[in-house]
């Protein structure tokens, strides 16, 4: 039996979907049977963002409307041969697929698949109820921002209520050098907030972006410090105890002389 | 440069702030109040407390706060300290004359308090 992991977040644009892609990516690097799920019915965005987007038969809701078989929908990723994708419908509305059915289909994936990944939609409604209806676990992301870490604060309590195990946090688009000046949240204030694992911190990456644009994951790439930061995070999933290191700004000689004065940031886990 | 930054900065940082309004909202968020339920809490703490003791109500201050994993009611109720009167409330006769005094239930001020010519603790 593998296991199914949802990617949610409650708030839109911190990252989910990049999230999704990468983790998979990560997974499927090291070896294993991976499945991403584009739960988002309206706004199908994963397969653009693995760049799958022109190899899509059936969708999501033809699975569960039995319209094909599951193995017709799986788009084999381009790299590895044991990354596939579900993607989402885009001309469906997210009431196309209920609870029941998604938990289904989950329980059909992860008797051939080592890990299921579903990418949640934003917010907290069907769509988000759908996507962790059939989660064993569940990760939230969330930027170092008042909204997203207030979304995230909802989404934990919603996901206690539906009595699945405490989610584990993923902090994304840390940006070191505002850390450092006092104009963003470390990653400790975060922690401090939310009160859930933390198990990995991706740094704001320009990489990111272009990653997208050519439809190749980050995670594939090993100058991407984003990259970088998604296969440990992937590596820590699969039960790898790779320790989580706060990313600092590179900066002058100065202030790195000043730092090594300074009291380091402590991460409790 | 953020080491003279923070040597001149005025007052908390962004993010300090971004935390301490997110540590307020949440509870918030958490509680799901109707508005007012904080004042009528903390109106009901005072007048089951002064059944038993004199306490100062403008002084009371109710608050959830976070600690840790739980948000938690922390109430701060302070109590006059009864000097110069008995366990009834009844001012204890002193042999100085003494300008005239709410007697029973009514509270004292503090200066009255003062002019009983007591040391305090």
């Amino acid at each position: 039996m593998g296991r199914c992991i949802t990617v949610t977040s409650g708030k839109g644009g911190v990252g989910k979907t990049t999230t999704t892609a990468n983790l998979g990516m990560a997974l499927a690097m090291n070896g294993k049977n991976v499945c991403l799920i584009d739960a988002d019915i309206g706004l199908r965005n994963l397969d653009i963002v693995l760049g799958l987007e022109n190899r899509i038969v059936y969708d999501i809701v033809d699975v569960i409307e039995g319209n094909c078989r599951v193995k017709q929908a799986l788009i084999r990723d381009k790299h590895f041969p044991n990354l596939s994708l579900i993607p989402a419908a885009q001309t469906r509305d997210k009431d196309a697929v209920t609870p029941e059915q998604m938990a289904e289909l989950c329980r059909k994936l992860t008797k051939d698949f080592d890990f299921v990944v579903i990418d949640s939609p934003a917010g907290i409604e069907q769509g988000f109820r759908n996507a962790i209806a059939g989660a064993d676990e569940v990760i939230v992301v969330t930027t170092p921002e008042v909204s997203a870490v207030r979304d995230a604060d909802r989404i934990i309590g919603l996901v206690e209520a539906a009595e699945l195990p405490p989610p584990r946090l993923i902090l994304n688009r840390l940006n070191p050098a505002l850390v450092q000046r006092g104009e963003m949240m470390t990653t400790e204030d975060v922690q401090d907030i939310l009160a859930i694992d933390l198990v990995g911190i991706v740094p704001e990456d320009a990489t990111i972006v272009m990653a997208s644009n050519r439809g190749e994951p980050a995670a594939l790439s090993d100058t991407s410090k984003a990259g970088k930061a998604y296969r440990e995070i992937g590596l820590r999933l699969l039960g790898e105890d790779v320790p989580i290191v706060i990313p600092v700004a590179n900066e002058g000689f100065l202030n790195r002389m000043l730092n090594a004065f300074r009291p380091r940031q402590r991460v409790a886990s | 440069m953020s080491f003279f930054r923070n040597l001149f900065a005025k007052g908390p940082s962004s993010a300090q702030l971004a935390k301490q309004r997110l540590q307020v909202v949440l509870v918030q968020d958490h509680l799901s109040m109707p508005p007012g339920t904080m004042e009528a809490i903390k109106a009901e703490i005072a007048e089951v407390i002064s059944r038993h003791l004199e306490i100062a109500p403008e002084g009371v201050e109710v608050a959830v706060e976070r600690r840790g994993h739980n948000d938690e009611l922390v109430a701060n109720i302070p109590v006059r300290r009864n000097y110069g009167r008995t366990r009834d409330g009844a001012p204890i006769p002193l042999e100085r004359p003494q300008a005239t005094q709410p007697v029973g239930r009514a509270r004292p001020t503090l200066a009255s308090g003062r002019a009983a010519g007591r040391r305090r603790h």
